[in-house]
């Protein structure tokens, strides 16, 4: 299992890489993540809601309500150009912490 | 079954319940949940399980809340984040209680209106609920006492319909005899001041009680020696209660004893003493058998109406039905009778009875009082809580911004009504505190007017105890109502800056409202006391047709009218005397005949035994002929005399030698006496025959208005030389006729005290009013000075508003007061005319409670330094 603290800091990136690859919602999200970590991260699901919220109102994201193809009201995220700087960035930081990291240790089977 | 959307719609309000879940975040949750509801569905799961299983990995509403709590607050040291779980909250409460006391320690004169009011109702109430429980408590003890009834006679007659308490003597016997459903009959008479003697000692106080054997296995007196079922069997066997054994026989075992009234009785029971809740009064109980000789009583005749019959049914059978078979038992053994007779259950005999000749050695309750009263004191709480609300709501303005505070603060408006029903019931709480002392105090004053013996013990009263209860309860709650309704729907952004005044007109007008109806409560008990005292005046003042004063009354203990009149009216002082009825109740005969009465008439005619000097002894006038004479050997037997009532009731053109038949007399009629009032006022002037000179039971003497104490001794004096069994006991006439109107008396008294209670209450409070209302024009009244209005001036303007509320509501008192006088008069055959002047007194005292009240304010503000009321803040 992982730590809280690592997936709490490990949401924000992980958000933003799913949201490269086109607009999405939250149930989709959460599934994608799951599909992702084969299942290592888990987290609870309502969880990531207040997360998106929060990106939005840092303006990393946008969202808007749309009535889907089952006609089920949905809420789709889109990631803006602040959001891909901030991801760019992220992304920098991650590979240096894990270059670090690799360096240090034995390659050990996940 | 389970309802997936059901169970979402519920899970959807438990989300809302949390208060940072806004409307938008909640909507995408339930996408979030609907959308896995789907796939575990799609998985192979029951819809039941998929819902719980969606819910439980989206997580708790407080968690997600606070997250989403964390992301919208401006700063983290902000606030927590609101929890759902707060249905209890131990440190508010005690902040309750900290702004409670605090208002009472800063507003001491309103708080002090607010219970001192509250207090002095409740005591009302205390009493009240004190009394009426102790007036209905009458009878209820007694084991069979749903079983058992009283027998009434009623007695029509074409001009008149009398119910009388006693029937006819044999009628217990032969009800027993005839219907099955009849357990026992049982006749009783009480009666007192005769002489008893035991031991060498004599004692002529108690209250005598005479029974059928059968009584004390009908009404269940405890008996603390003796059989209840055989200890009237002989003829000679008396039982007596406690205090009596006491007070004859001391410590000694009192059962065998000999107690002597004419004949000796032996003591086969005695019992505890008589509850002060049974309408049966007696110290003793001796077989009735024995009046065969004390009253001559014919115990076969149906013509002898002495006794209370009382009968025990079986508890199977239909009272109704035996009411309806009895109806007619008199006449079936009395074929000219004109009565017939009814049931009367035991427990309505204390509050329901308005019947003649009704036992009179105890007091008589009154359905009417009790509910008059009872409704009377719940109108005076209800005057205070009235206080309360006006000037809680008066004071509104004061707290709307704790309101406004404890608003922004959180606190929902079912936190604030708790918080004010609790201030309200904490001040009703207090009141009651104050009122359980007032009430304690005030009993042993409450138990002289009232008679009675009552005390405050919510220990042993379980009634008492609920009644407390409910009684703060509901005034807390009902005091508390308004402010707690009204406070708590302030709007927290209005009240903080300062625009509330929208509500403000609504809220004076209802505060008039309740100004109206209080003093209109209190103008209608104005005006019925004033009312009756000027009755009762007028009572006391009307000429009676006859000198009620300086004359005294007493039984005569001597065979021979002529020692009597030779003993007493020798001696200085005394003027007149004669053996005849002193004025008092009647009671009427059907069976007068005279010359010229159409068959077909049935009259009641009251006959009264008078000798040669009634007349001038109580100095009555004559209208026509003579008063009888001794220069006429013949007035003795042969000749009657009547009153202006009777010649008109009988229809005489010309009443002189008119002939009259009264069973076996004859006689003509020498003359018509003025009328006068026999009896008390209440009741119109009977149509009275006065016959000739026979034995009578009382003597009246007239004294001379000087030296009566010279003269009551003498008169002693020589009582004690002519008759030495019986103590020297007199009444004077003028009290004995004041005694007609005891129970006037005593409502006046109790009206008296209510008028000032309600007089009281509705001051302070209008007091309070004022002085809010005057605090609040403080500025007003500065900038007027400071213009030049004089002081006389603004004491004007601040009273006249609230004189002109006050008149308002002495004009809707006005038509409710008279129609509660006219219905109180007509209890009164006699009685004053329904003047403007009492309209126009009671209206002016509430309109000068009203406004000293006020002007103390006003003044005060009046002449205070514009100056002050400027810097005012």
């Amino acid at each position: 299992m992982i730590s809280k603290a690592l997936i709490a800091a490990s949401t924000k990136p992980m958000i933003l890489s799913i949201l490269i690859g086109g607009e999405n919602y939250g149930y989709q999200i959460i599934q994608k993540v799951k599909q992702i970590s084969g299942g290592k991260l888990e987290w609870s699901d309502g969880m990531l809601y207040p997360v998106l919220h929060r990106l939005e109102k840092d303006g990393l994201i946008q969202a808007q309500w749309r009535i889907s193809v089952e006609g089920r009201r949905r809420k789709y995220y889109r990631i803006t150009e602040r959001g891909r700087a901030e991801l760019e960035a992220d992304m920098k930081e991650w590979m240096y912490v894990h270059q670090a990291l690799s360096k240090v240790w034995k390659p050990i089977s996940v | 079954m389970f309802d997936l959307d059901q169970a979402i719609k519920k899970w959807r309000k438990s989300l809302y319940k949390n208060e940072s879940l806004e409307d938008g975040y909640v909507a995408e949750l339930e996408s979030h949940l609907r959308d896995a509801i789907e796939m575990h569905i799609e998985q192979g799961r029951t819809p039941e399980a998929a819902f719980i299983q969606a819910v439980e990995s989206i997580g708790t509403p407080e968690a997600i809340g606070s997250e989403y709590f964390k992301t919208d607050a401006r700063s983290p040291l902000a606030m927590p984040p609101p929890q759902t779980t707060r249905w209890f909250a131990p440190a508010l409460g005690w902040n309750y209680l900290k702004i409670a006391a605090r208002r009472f320690r800063r507003q001491k004169v309103y708080s002090l209106i607010n219970i001192s009011g509250l207090a002095v109702g409740m005591t009302c109430c205390i009493l009240m609920f004190l009394w009426v429980q102790h007036e209905w408590s009458f009878d209820r003890f007694h084991e069979n006492g749903e079983d058992i009834y009283r027998i009434i006679n009623r007695i029509e007659t074409s001009e008149h319909i009398s119910l009388n308490a006693r029937t006819p003597t044999p009628l217990g016997p032969y009800l027993e005899k005839t219907y099955p459903e009849v357990i026992r009959t049982v006749r009783f008479q009480g009666f007192d001041g005769w002489r008893v003697k035991s031991e060498g000692k004599t004692f002529h106080n108690d209250n005598l009680g005479t029974a059928d054997p059968g009584f004390f296995q009908m009404f269940s007196f405890p008996f603390i020696q003796g059989d209840p079922k055989t200890a009237l069997e002989d003829r000679y066997s008396i039982v007596i209660t406690e205090s009596m054994a006491k007070k004859y026989f001391g410590e000694a075992d009192p059962m065998g004893k000999v107690v002597t009234l004419g004949h000796d009785y032996t003591v086969t029971g005695v019992i505890e003493d008589v509850p002060s809740n049974s309408h049966l009064h007696f110290d003793c109980i001796f077989p009735i058998i024995n009046m065969s000789v004390y009253w001559h009583e014919d115990f076969e005749s149906w013509r002898r109406v002495r006794f209370y019959t009382y009968v025990q049914l079986r508890k199977n059978s239909s009272p109704g039905e035996f009411d309806r078979k009895i109806a007619g038992a008199v006449r079936e053994n009395m074929p000219q009778a004109r009565s017939t007779v009814f049931l009367q259950p035991l427990k309505d005999v204390h509050l329901r009875s308005r019947f003649e000749w009704d036992l009179d050695n105890y007091a008589q309750g009154n359905l009417n009082d009790v509910v008059v009263f009872a409704l009377m004191a719940v109108g005076i709480l209800l005057l205070a809580c009235i206080n309360f609300m006006n000037l809680a709501t008066a004071r509104a303005a004061g707290r709307s911004r704790e309101v406004g505070m404890r608003k922004v603060a959180g606190a929902l408006r079912l936190d604030l009504i708790k918080q004010f029903f609790g201030e309200s019931l904490l001040m009703a709480a207090l009141a009651l505190f104050f009122a359980l002392l007032m009430t304690e105090a005030l009993l042993p004053g409450f138990n002289a007017l009232t008679g009675k013996s009552l005390d405050l013990d919510p220990a042993a009263n379980q009634g008492l105890l609920l009644g407390l209860l409910t009684v703060t309860l509901a005034t807390g709650l009902l005091a508390g109502s308004y402010p707690a309704l009204l406070l708590s729907s302030f709007q927290p952004v209005k009240v903080l800056k300062g625009t509330l005044s929208v509500r403000r007109s609504t809220e004076a007008f209802l505060r008039r409202i309740l100004v109206v109806v209080q003093f209109g409560g209190t103008v209608i008990l104005l005006f019925l006391t004033l009312l009756i005292y000027r009755q009762l005046h007028f009572i006391q003042n009307k000429d009676l047709g006859f000198d009620k004063n300086h004359i005294l009354t007493f039984h005569n203990y001597h065979d021979d009218p002529e020692v009597i009149r030779n003993t007493f009216l020798p001696i200085p002082g005394v003027e007149r005397l004669t053996l005849s009825q002193p004025p008092g109740r009647l009671l009427g005969v059907p069976d007068i005949v005279w010359e010229g009465k159409d068959p077909g008439q049935d009259l009641l005619l009251y006959p009264v035994n008078v000798d040669y000097d009634y007349l001038d002894t109580f100095r009555m006038e004559m209208a026509q002929g003579r008063f009888f004479s001794r220069e006429f050997p013949t007035d003795a037997a042969q000749a009657v005399v009547v009153n202006q009532s009777a010649v008109r009731a009988m229809g005489l053109e010309s009443p002189l030698s008119t002939r009259l038949t009264y069973r076996d007399r004859q006689a003509i009629i020498i003359g018509v006496v003025k009328d006068f009032h026999h009896s008390s006022l209440h009741n119109p002037i009977e149509p009275m025959v006065f016959w000739g000179p026979e034995e009578s039971p009382y003597t009246c003497v007239r004294i001379s208005p000087q030296n009566v104490p010279l003269t009551l001794k003498a008169l002693e004096g020589a009582w004690k030389a002519l008759i030495k069994d019986y103590p020297w006991e007199y009444e004077f006439l003028d009290k004995r006729i004041d005694d007609f109107y005891r129970t006037d008396y005593k409502t006046a008294q109790i009206l008296r005290y209510f008028t000032i209670l309600a007089v009281f209450i509705a001051g302070i409070g209008l007091f309070g009013l004022s002085a809010y209302t005057t605090e609040q024009r403080t500025k007003e009244i500065g900038i007027r000075k400071i213009l030049g209005a004089s002081a006389s001036g603004i004491v004007l303007m601040l009273s006249q508003e609230s004189s002109r509320w006050v008149l308002i509501s002495c004009v809707l008192a006005w038509p409710v007061g008279y129609l509660l006088a006219r219905s109180w008069l007509q209890g009164y055959a006699y009685r004053i005319a329904l003047g403007w002047e009492i309209f126009l007194m009671s209206t002016a005292l509430a309109l000068g409670v009203a406004i000293l009240t006020v002007s103390y304010q006003s003044l005060k503000a009046a002449l205070s330094d514009p100056v002050d009321a400027l810097r005012y803040e």
